[in-house]
């Protein structure tokens, strides 16, 4: 069976503005900034994947090329065979993502309404619609807030909702960017089982950014490690453990 | 098509959340309808001579129709820049751009609603013109103006995506669809024919698009012009959507690719 995720010498720079100031000295060249340099690594269905390194270090970055939200600079990525970045949309159909931005949603409309509106932008429509987006409100315990506005929402309650928007359509890869930040404590292990389950039942593969290194014990065999301007490396979690990097 | 359905139900309900919302934009449309009027009084006696020759008796039906393009003008204008504009301050474009909806079939369904909208608005205007007012549409061609219409339309709808497209790479709000509805509503026929402009203008004026659809409209709608007798107006919308609206595709793909480039779908 082929990987779920390919990545092969994937690399991201971003190019400085050119300020006032440089154009009044008639500087017109914009500094490069490297963001991720030659990711190279791939994934099983079913497999957890941690995705570690300090702030700015390119996790956002790599979990945004593979939400197809950004182009590489070079190298590529495909997911299920197709890059999600691509303007045909078989890449994007089999990722879901979660990113740590809560404003993300239509304050004015419901938890429910909220998720049937992107439930049918993933092609999904009727009573499988409808029982999705119980099931997806179930498993976040939203059931009981899924008829109130977003905007009635806490901090931690939007999450649980990106979370759910990420799971509807069933994606086949989850990418999560520090998911369990502003989740209570009490939530936390539960959502964990959770995508334990999803894992081991399902064979959805999770990339998984976090500093946490109890959220990736027991359950990355492998991390991939950035580093500010240095090729990303991909070390054995014990490995990787043991260097006691961030 | 369901995509469609899904942008008008959500807008539908964010619509349904202002409670006033419908009653301000029916009153809005009556107190327009009201000032028409009214203006059309102070030439009740002796109506100027341009009236006549669009087929009517009344500078009322002279203006209704001009007032109605107008309105479905800014729609068209401006619907698609400021739909896409608030998905970016929402933060909600990044998510959708994230499923596998066309990013082209997201600006398109975002505005349907608008456009749906603004539909009504015209039937209110033409309707209740015709009924409380005037007896405006006795001798309308339909399909005539229909045809007019929709050329029309697609002619602001492409200069609308130039917009949306300058919306999304410069992410604050474009004062092109300003430019453009002020020169279309100063120059474009809406409440005085473009004879009464000075005539170097008026020679520039005849050919703008607001021009040939005020005029089209006006002839197919109150003296039941043919889609022959309104052909050079029809020729010369479609000559405009043909060479305006493959470019505005182009533009606003090229658009949303750069935002993919830059990585900056999700900044506002």
């Amino acid at each position: 069976m082929p990987p779920l995720l390919v990545a092969e010498r994937l690399s991201r720079s971003y190019r400085s503005p050119v300020s006032l100031g440089d154009l009044l000295r008639l500087r017109f060249t914009r500094e490069v900034v490297p963001a991720l340099v030659e990711a190279t690594f791939s994934m099983e269905p079913g497999e957890l994947v941690g995705l570690v390194g300090s702030n700015g270090s390119g996790k956002s970055t790599l979990l945004r090329v593979a939400a197809g939200l950004l182009l590489p600079t070079s190298g590529r990525l495909a997911v299920a065979g197709h890059a999600p970045y691509a303007a045909d949309p078989a890449g994007r159909r089999a990722v879901g993502a979660v990113f740590s931005d809560s404003r993300s949603f239509f304050w004015r409309l419901t938890g429910r309404e909220n998720l049937r509106f992107f439930a049918t932008l993933h092609g999904m429509a009727g009573p499988e619609r409808a029982r999705r987006v119980d099931e997806v409100l179930e498993a976040v315990g939203l059931v009981d807030a899924a008829h109130r506005r977003v905007m009635a929402y806490s901090t931690g309650m939007r999450q649980r909702l990106a979370i759910a928007r990420a799971l509807v359509h069933r994606p086949r890869l989850l990418l999560l960017d520090e998911v369990t930040e502003g989740l209570d404590r009490e939530f936390q292990p539960k959502l964990l089982a959770l995508f334990d389950r999803l894992r081991v039942d399902e064979g959805v593969a999770l990339l998984y950014a976090t500093h946490r290194v109890d959220e990736l014990a027991g359950r990355a065999a492998r991390v991939v490690a950035l580093a500010k301007g240095a090729p990303a490396r991909v070390l054995a979690y014990p490995a990787w453990a043991a260097e006691g990097t961030p | 098509m369901s995509k469609l359905l899904a942008f008008l139900r959500k807008d539908l309900l964010v619509v349904l959340s202002y409670r006033l919302y419908f009653v301000s934009e029916i009153v809005g449309v009556g107190v327009s309808l009201l000032t028409l009027w009214f203006l059309s009084r102070m030439f009740a006696a002796s109506p100027p001579a341009f009236v006549a020759r669009y087929g009517s008796a009344d500078y009322f039906a002279f203006a209704v129709v001009g007032m109605a393009l107008l309105d479905f003008m800014w729609v068209a204008l401006g619907s698609f820049s400021t739909r896409l504009r608030e998905l970016q301050v929402l933060g909600t474009l990044e998510a959708i751009l994230a499923t596998p909806a066309s990013a082209e079939g997201v600006v398109f369904a975002s505005t349907a609603y608008a456009f749906l909208w603004s539909s009504l608005r015209t039937v209110v205007y033409l309707g209740g013109a015709q009924v409380v007012f005037a007896d405006l549409l006795s001798k309308a061609d339909w399909p005539a103006a229909l045809v007019v219409w929709v050329l029309a339309i697609a002619v602001f709808t492409a200069l609308g995506l130039f917009a949306a497209g300058i919306t999304l790479l410069i992410k604050a709000p474009t004062p092109i669809t300003s430019w453009f509805g002020g020169v279309f509503f100063l120059l474009g026929g809406v409440l005085y024919p473009v004879e009464v402009l000075p005539e170097p203008v008026a020679a520039v004026a005849r050919w703008i698009p607001m021009t040939l659809a005020t005029t089209g409209l006006r002839r197919a709608f109150l003296s039941g012009a043919t889609l022959a007798d309104v052909g050079p107006q029809a020729v010369g919308l479609a000559l405009y959507a043909a060479g305006l609206f493959p470019l505005a595709i182009l533009f606003l793909r090229w658009a949303f690719r750069r935002l993919r480039a830059e990585g900056s779908i999700g900044l506002h």
